[in-house]
């Protein structure tokens, strides 16, 4: 049951950085500005304190120490099937084509019929003995690394309102993503790049909402590079490219402008804004050299080629998503996701497109995993692996499963998480989560306490109230804390 | 539950049943489950089982979150006053009644509440609550009295406001106050400076001199209309000695098209203006821009502020006016209503009609009042005085009132046809007619299915042995012919066959391969969306029973019809998918069965789109199995009709029977015993085959087995295949008409299933779409020629009619009045906990506790627009004259523009917002007016001068010592720049949405199909939610998903990549450059003169016109471009000089 205050005041005060010249990616001296205007804010004390602060995108330190620092976020559109990946259910299969024996739930989003066993093999991989299905082999070959959550729940059972509430908290209004709330939290390692980047993010279901920073300073929204419809290595951030006019032109007309705006400045005496808007063309410059470095993989061993799939059509284009993760995360990047666009929902066709989805992700992923691992990443680099929900064991026509909100798996690894570890269980065919249930609330609380911030406290004064990314909700999941 | 939980549940209840009993074994012989015995009982015992097993249980796993430390839900279980007293939802424990219990339902995980949240208790915590509130959950004495939490009772309609809510300063109608006294009288030019003055001079400051006139153009240019002065229009200015230059200026400015275009934008920023729902599934409003329009011409025409409120809330509702064209403004004014954004894919209809309603009342809430009325949907609002019970009495008003056709997934808004209504009745009319005539098709359709169906309950039992008896003769249809393989072995086709390279085919229009798709073996394919057909010729030598074999490949499936001298035999032949496209997947299936005589066919096969990879045909003979009439298998004209079976029947029977195999309770288990023993012939007794192999005998005993078994098995049993076929169909027949007479009995009308297991099992294979029951895919080629040619007759009528439509009429997004109802209050938001009716009426604290009911007969929206209208409101005007205040200088006199409660902020004047308010009013409500006060004042007209002093005592000017400097928002500075280039379309109205009614916009494969590629002004560029246009995203746009009367104005680093790399920037730049050198003759120094004035809206000074015609001449010559031609090499010189331009602060800031 929703219980939720998940009342969005809309009424927009002006935001708290109006008047601040949040200069880009990186930025200027607003510490003072920051605290007068944001004194109600939790979080701005603990900048306060930092008197070295110079920009909301500057890294601080949380409320506690983190065992993570970044996270990467690989978001599998459309809800993978729990019963056909990382939740195995034998009783699934001995009553096959029998009815669920229990009520289904009162709101649905198609009917569905009876159980259906999964078309996939399981068994057990690793020390810890997880079940995997065959759909995910490499995955299963760093199970050891893994944490799942087997009881996740949500809300609601739409692709829309799930996304939402997956990436926002909320699935009835606009509210910053958490990607925006923890580089809100922390800030950024590296001032040349964004914060928080979104790596072929879906237009639909939200779209720009997933990633955006909504009453947030827009300084941390999600950058977007390229978008679902775009194939990752022509992924860009906006405006990023210049092919028509030579850099030397481009410095020269930015040699000229930077002294026409000081000119300006110097008029109009001391104005934050526009001394803001002299260092953000210096930044824009500099990310302009940085980010095709960043996205040329050229530089890349022919084993990490091979390793995220890159010598094969198909695992090429999301494991060149996953190989820039950690490029962006191994440069300090907060936050970075990673979207395989709207693909899994299988109300048909169940067997041959799980297949397909899993051929697509299976070695990137666990390519990311064993590649983070070896570089030290993996220890203070948090991944998680999600759905916005799962599927329903009972049968839609005979080879399709409908959304299912109650009850999915999900897992984590890396940066604080107990590996090979197992939390929470569905019921006996994977309909329901029933023991240790943790809803996204729980999951974000969890995440930021992760990163070392405090859910509760880590709140925004917007229109006159204190947001949290959790709401009124949310519960750290303790259990899986390493 | 899965069973297995079941048993054990019923275990573990027992053993705390049992558990119990032992605590109650010394007590005097009652009725434990009594409520009156429970009170009777002897305290001790009680006692102690609330302290062994309850207590806990309570503690250990509830007080977490209902406690002392935290409520929630408003309650805590630490006390048994606490308990009974409950929660938000009432009352947690009703003593002695554990089904009436919310704690239990609650422990029980029922519909309404789950509790613990993270998992089930076990079932014997959980019993052990059970037999605690059935004992009339005991609680030591002592402890009752423990302290309730304090909470506002909503059910009860809400608090009773305190004094001091009562006297907030935004719920007092606007004061008179006196011009305050002020030292420089010289200063003020209107009575607006002299309250800003005197707060000035309070603090010992002064205003910073005026602005000089070309600042002041620019500012009141960009102000009003959101476009840079042209230089003409400067050089007027300059010109002009009358005192009153500026104040016709104003004037111009205000009389201009623009100046609604401008303002009108503004306004859309607070009524969350958008062009598709977004949320979810993103559909287009192709209708929202009528809305748009209605406003800018609202503004251009000064329509009074008052009327703007009732048009925009009731604009439906008032009275009758003779102008045709006024009544549908009226209606598109509505569309405010409707335009929010709204979660369309939500599951649950009750929910999504409340966050409709939510989403309105919190937008009226906030634009017109500045007030957060959402807050109080699920709770009383935390600081401001308004009861839940209050906004229920809203969501009645708007309950009444139908927004949404309806609330399915996806769901559908309303729209009103803008046409006159005798034109409307008109289209009605058709439209009626074309319903009835497709319900006549309908019918007409209805009837034949329903006969085709009965036609196979009639002959059930014949079905059943005929599956029986095709399955076991092989004759399920599997292909004879081999496939062959890159080795194809010996083999080939069975005697008698006859085999047909497909591209040989006698008449069609299908392409041939032989290479690619056909290489090797030469295949029919068909490309583009044609229709596509190929007949085959066919000499047969014998009479007899043909199997019709097809060869194909297909990734995806293509189902094509099958036809045999001109009758259907199969609609959906070659439907499989073999894998790929490619010959290595060429695989034979067999396709049908039928009885042909000697002589000549013809094979048809036909799709409306494209074929599958086609290599051959075969027909194969075959043989029929004993007991199986040839007839049956005729051309399947008709059968239904004609008493032959229907072969597409069969193989559903066929596939029905396989599918059920091994479940023991499907109905047909004693059918499959009986057919494991003795074989598929009808006439085969028992006794004839080894029956010690089978289990036949002893079915009939076990439960596990289907009801049915007994039935069909019953004394005296059946002796044959044929004779048990025969009790199926008796019993299918005996439970379709039990069904019958229930339904028709008055006891059973609403029954929902029989009493007899037997018949009820036999009723749910009757009904299973999947069953063998069902109706046969595409079932319009059974029909007999008679029923489709009718058929055929109606759908001519049908498709004329519809091509007869009369044009399609506009639509508006629109509301009206439907049955009026009032709401009970949700509790907690939550539509499943509802506590009283609240009647329809206004926020209390405002309108008071005695209002005069709302008219029964309305919803009540006009009466809510007029209220909202009164002069003395003291919120309405209050809160727009703030408004046009922060559009002239950047921040309100309240800066929380959207919100006047307690957590907004107070006014720095509240006399002048009190003054203006009234005066607004007293002027009729008129914007413009409003507009010439400010904008002739001495306040507004101000330089933006920086004074250390000033700024240090106030510095964030809120006692505007200074004017603000202020950047451009999105939309001013794409038109700006398409302003300076000269290309700026700037005329009004219209839609540049390019989107069908209803269409998805940036759609599930994530293309976005918006096009933002036009030269009119920015207003008119579809706001996509979820997917915005990201030149605005870039820039602050406000987001339109909520009422936003606070836009921001940030400085990030993508502004300056977009100054730098965007194609806008880069195509106007250069146009600007071309037009520069194209119509400034010669003198390079005129125009760079002229560029300054486009885009300034200055002269450039000395040294600067010097800089630029350096950087231009380095920038000719550089080394980058020298394989250019000189004439580009210099444009692009110019096109760098006006790209610089173009991103200086001074360009994008105004003065």
């Amino acid at each position: 049951m929703n219980f939720t205050c998940n009342r969005f005041t809309p009424v927009s005060t002006r935001r708290e950085l109006l008047r601040v010249s949040a200069a880009g990616f990186g930025g200027l001296a607003l510490a003072a500005l920051l605290a007068d205007e944001t004194a109600a804010d939790d979080q701005s004390k603990i900048r306060n304190s930092q008197s070295a602060i110079s920009s909301p995108l500057a890294p601080h330190p949380g409320h506690f120490a983190a065992k993570a620092k970044r996270v990467i976020f690989l978001f599998m559109h459309g809800g993978p099937s729990q019963v056909d990946t990382f939740d195995f259910k034998p009783l699934l299969e001995r009553d096959h084509g029998k009815p669920l024996p229990f009520a289904k739930p009162r709101v649905v989003s198609a009917p569905t019929g009876n159980l259906l066993k999964s078309p996939f093999s399981f068994r057990q991989f690793g020390r810890s003995g997880v079940w995997v299905s065959e759909l995910f082999p490499h995955v299963a070959s760093v199970a050891d690394d893994l944490c799942f959550i087997h009881s996740m729940h949500g809300s609601n059972s739409r692709h829309g309102g799930a996304l939402l509430e997956l990436h926002t908290g909320s699935d009835t209004f606009v509210r910053p993503s958490m990607g925006s709330w923890i580089t809100y939290g922390l800030g950024t390692e590296n001032q040349d790049l964004p914060g928080y980047v979104t790596i072929c993010p879906t237009l639909t279901h939200g779209g720009v909402n997933n990633w955006s920073s909504a009453f947030l300073p827009a300084v941390y929204q999600g950058t977007p590079l390229g978008n679902a419809s775009v194939a990752s290595d022509q992924a860009r951030i906006p405006f990023i490219d210049n092919r028509e006019t030579p850099s030397e032109v481009q410095r020269a007309e930015l040699d000229l402008l930077r002294s026409i705006n000081q000119e300006q400045l110097n008029r109009a005496g001391p104005d934050q804004a526009l001394e803001g808007r002299i260092q953000s063309f210096e930044l824009a410059f500099r990310l302009q050299a940085t980010a095709p470095q960043l996205q040329d993989i050229g530089g890349e061993s022919q084993a990490t080629h091979k390793l995220y799939g890159l010598d094969d059509p198909t695992t090429r284009n999301f494991g060149r998503q996953c190989l820039m993760a950690r490029r962006f995360a191994e440069r300090g990047v907060r936050f970075v996701q990673v979207t395989h666009s709207y693909k899994w929902d299988q109300h048909g066709n169940l067997k041959n497109d799980h297949t397909k989805n899993a051929l697509e992700v299976d070695r990137p992923i666990a390519g990311l995993i064993q590649d983070l691992k070896v570089r030290g990443l993996l220890q203070d680099t948090l991944v998680l692996w999600a759905g916005e929900f799962g599927r329903t064991p009972t049968a839609q026509g005979d080879d399709g499963r409908d959304h299912n909100p109650h009850g999915f798996t999900i897992w984590l690894a890396g940066g604080g998480v107990k590996p090979g570890f197992r939390l929470g269980a569905t019921d006996d065919y994977g309909y329901y989560a029933i023991e240790n249930k943790v809803h996204f609330h729980d999951l974000h609380a969890t995440l930021l306490h992760l990163l070392g911030l405090d859910h509760t406290r880590l709140t925004y004064r917007h229109a006159g109230r204190d947001f949290r990314l959790t709401d009124v909700h949310g519960e750290v999941v303790r259990e899986i804390l390493a | 539950m899965p069973p297995d939980e079941n048993r054990n549940a019923r275990r573990s209840t027992q053993g705390v049943l049992a558990g119990l009993v032992r605590w109650l074994i010394h007590l005097p012989p009652l009725a434990a489950a009594e409520p009156q015995a429970s009170t009777t009982m002897p305290e001790p015992a009680r006692l102690e089982f609330f302290e062994k097993q309850v207590r806990p249980l309570l503690i250990a796993r509830c007080h977490e979150c209902h406690g002392p430390q935290q409520q929630k839900g408003g309650l805590r279980l630490d006390s048994l006053a606490a308990t009974l007293a409950g929660g938000d939802s009432g009352p947690a424990v009703v003593p002695g009644k554990p089904d009436e219990s919310p704690l239990i339902d609650a422990v029980r995980y029922g519909q309404v509440f789950q509790m613990p949240p993270k998992g089930k208790l076990p079932d014997a915590d959980v019993a052990a609550l059970v037999a605690w509130v059935r004992l009339g959950a005991p609680w030591p004495k002592g402890e009752s009295g423990t302290a309730l939490v304090e909470r506002h009772d909503a059910v009860q309609g809400g608090p009773t406001f305190t004094d001091d809510e009562r006297a907030f300063w935004a719920f007092q109608p606007p004061t008179n106050p006196p011009s305050p006294l002020i030292k420089n009288s010289a200063w003020p030019k209107n009575s607006l400076d002299v309250f800003i003055l005197a707060g000035l001079e309070a603090r010992s400051l002064s205003p910073v001199p005026s602005a000089d006139k070309r600042t002041l153009i620019r500012r009141a240019t960009y102000d009003l209309i959101g476009l840079p002065p042209t230089p003409d229009e400067i050089e007027a200015f300059l010109a002009d000695d009358m005192p009153d230059a500026f104040g016709r200026v104003v004037d111009r400015l205000l009389n201009s098209p623009h100046y609604g275009q401008r303002w009108g934008r503004h306004w859309l920023d607070v009524a969350r203006y958008a062009d598709s729902n977004g949320l979810d599934e993103n559909l287009a409003y192709v209708n929202a821009y009528r809305y748009r329009d209605y406003v800018v011409s609202a503004f251009n025409r000064d329509l009074p502020y008052n009327q703007f409120v009732i048009e925009q809330l009731a604009g439906d509702l008032l009275p009758p006016d003779a102008d045709e064209a006024v009544r549908q403004e009226r209606l598109v004014a509505t569309g405010f209503l409707t335009l929010g954004a709204k979660m369309l894919a939500e599951d649950d209809p009750v929910k999504m009609e409340m966050d409709i309603i939510d989403e309105q009342i919190d937008t009226i809430g906030t634009t017109f009042m500045g007030l957060t009325l959402g807050c109080a949907r699920c709770h009383d609002h935390k600081f401001d005085p308004i009861p839940t019970a209050d906004y229920y009495s809203l969501a009645g008003i708007f309950k009444s009132t139908k927004t949404m056709d309806n609330f399915s997934v996806v769901a559908v808004w309303h729209e009103r046809p803008l046409a006159a209504p005798k034109q409307v009745a008109a289209a009605e009319a058709h439209w009626d007619h074309v319903a009835r005539k497709k319900s006549e098709v309908d019918d007409h359709m209805k009837g034949a299915n329903d006969a085709i169906v009965a036609e196979i309950r009639r002959n059930a039992s014949k079905y059943l042995l005929a599956a029986a008896l095709m399955d076991a003769g092989q004759f399920a249809l599997e292909a004879l012919m081999p496939t062959p393989t890159p080795d194809l072995p010996a083999g080939g086709p069975p005697t008698g066959a006859i085999v047909i390279e497909a591209e040989n085919f006698n008449r069609g229009q299908a392409s041939k391969l032989f290479d690619g798709y056909g290489a090797g073996i030469g295949v029919i394919a068909s490309f583009g969306p044609e229709a596509s057909f190929a007949e085959y010729d066919v000499e047969l030598p014998a009479d007899g029973l043909y199997q019709i074999e097809l060869r194909y490949a297909a990734a995806d499936s293509r189902p094509c019809g099958l036809l045999i001298d001109g009758q259907w035999l199969k609609p959906d032949a070659a439907k499989e998918r073999t894998g790929t496209w490619n010959p290595d997947t060429q695989t034979w299936y067999a396709e049908a069965l039928v009885t042909l005589s000697a002589g000549k066919h013809t094979l048809r096969l036909e799709r409306r789109e494209p074929f599958p990879h086609l290599d051959r045909l075969a027909l194969v003979p075959r043989q029929l199995p004993d007991g199986l009439d040839s007839e049956m298998f005729g051309i399947q004209e008709s059968d239904a009709v004609n008493g032959r079976l229907n072969r597409a029947v069969v193989d559903e029977w066929i596939r029905y029977l396989a599918r059920t195999k091994h479940e023991p309770a499907s109905a047909f288990y004693a059918w499959r015993i009986w057919q494991e023993a003795y074989g598929p012939s009808p006439t085969v007794k028992p006794g004839k085959v080894k029956p010690a192999t089978v289990k036949f005998d002893t079915v009939q005993s076990d439960a596990e087995f289907s009801p049915v078994v007994a039935l069909v098995l019953r004394e005296p049993k059946p002796i044959s295949a044929a004779e048990l076929a025969e009790r199926y169909g008796q019993s299918f027949l005996a439970a379709e008409n039990a069904w019958k007479e229930l339904k028709q009995s008055p006891a059973g009308s609403k029954a929902d299933k029989l009493g007899d297991p037997a018949l009820e099992a036999l009723r749910q294979v009757l009904g299973d779409p999947q069953g063998p029951f069902a109706l046969p895919a595409q079932p319009e080629v059974y029909y007999a020629a008679a029923t489709r040619a009718e058929l055929s007759r109606l759908r001519d009528e049908l498709t004329s009619l519809e091509q007869s439509a009369p044009p399609p009429l506009p639509l508006a997004m629109s509301v009206e009045d439907r049955t009026v109802t009032d709401v009970r209050v949700h509790i907690r938001g939550n539509h499943l906990t509802q506590g009283e009716q609240v009647p329809r009426r206004f926020p209390r604290i405002i309108a008071g506790d005695k209002q005069p009911p709302l008219r029964p007969s309305t919803s009540g929206r006009l009466e809510l627009a007029e209220w909202l209208v009164q002069p003395d409101h003291p919120l309405t005007s209050r809160v727009m004259v703030n408004r046009v205040w922060r559009g002239h200088f950047g921040e309100g006199l309240v800066r929380t523009p959207d919100n006047f409660g307690r957590l907004g902020e107070r006014p720095s004047h509240p006399e002048l917002l009190d003054w203006l308010a009234r005066w607004f009013v007293e002027q009729g409500w008129s914007l413009k007016s409003l507009h010439r006060l400010i904008m002739n004042s001495a306040t507004y007209q101000m330089g933006t001068e920086y004074r250390a002093d000033a700024a240090a005592a106030d510095p964030d000017n809120r006692l505007f010592w200074r004017k603000d400097r202020w950047r451009l928002e999105a939309e001013a500075i794409r038109d700006a720049i398409l302003a300076t280039s000269g290309r700026l379309e700037p005329g009004v109205g219209g839609s540049l949405l390019k989107a069908s009614p209803r269409q998805y916009v940036a759609s599930t494969n994530s293309v976005d199909i918006t096009q933002y590629d036009s030269f009119r002004r920015s207003l008119y560029l579809p706001v996509i939610r979820s997917a915005l246009y990201d030149v605005f995203q870039a820039f602050d746009f406000a987001e339109p998903s909520v009422a936003n009367g606070g836009r921001t104005s940030t400085t990030v680093a993508p502004q300056a990549l977009f100054m730098m790399n965007s194609p806008i920037v880069t195509a106007e730049s250069r146009h600007l450059a071309a037009k520069l050198l194209a119509e400034v003759p010669a003198d390079d120094a005129a125009r760079v003169g002229m560029l300054f004035a486009r885009a300034l809206g200055r002269p450039p000074s000395a040294a600067e016109l010097s800089r630029a015609l350096e950087f231009i001449g380095r920038m000719e010559v550089n080394a980058a471009w020298n394989a250019l031609e000189p004439a580009e090499r210099r444009l692009r010189a110019w096109q760098s000089f006006c790209r610089v331009v173009i991103s200086s602060s001074e360009f994008i800031y105004v003065d």
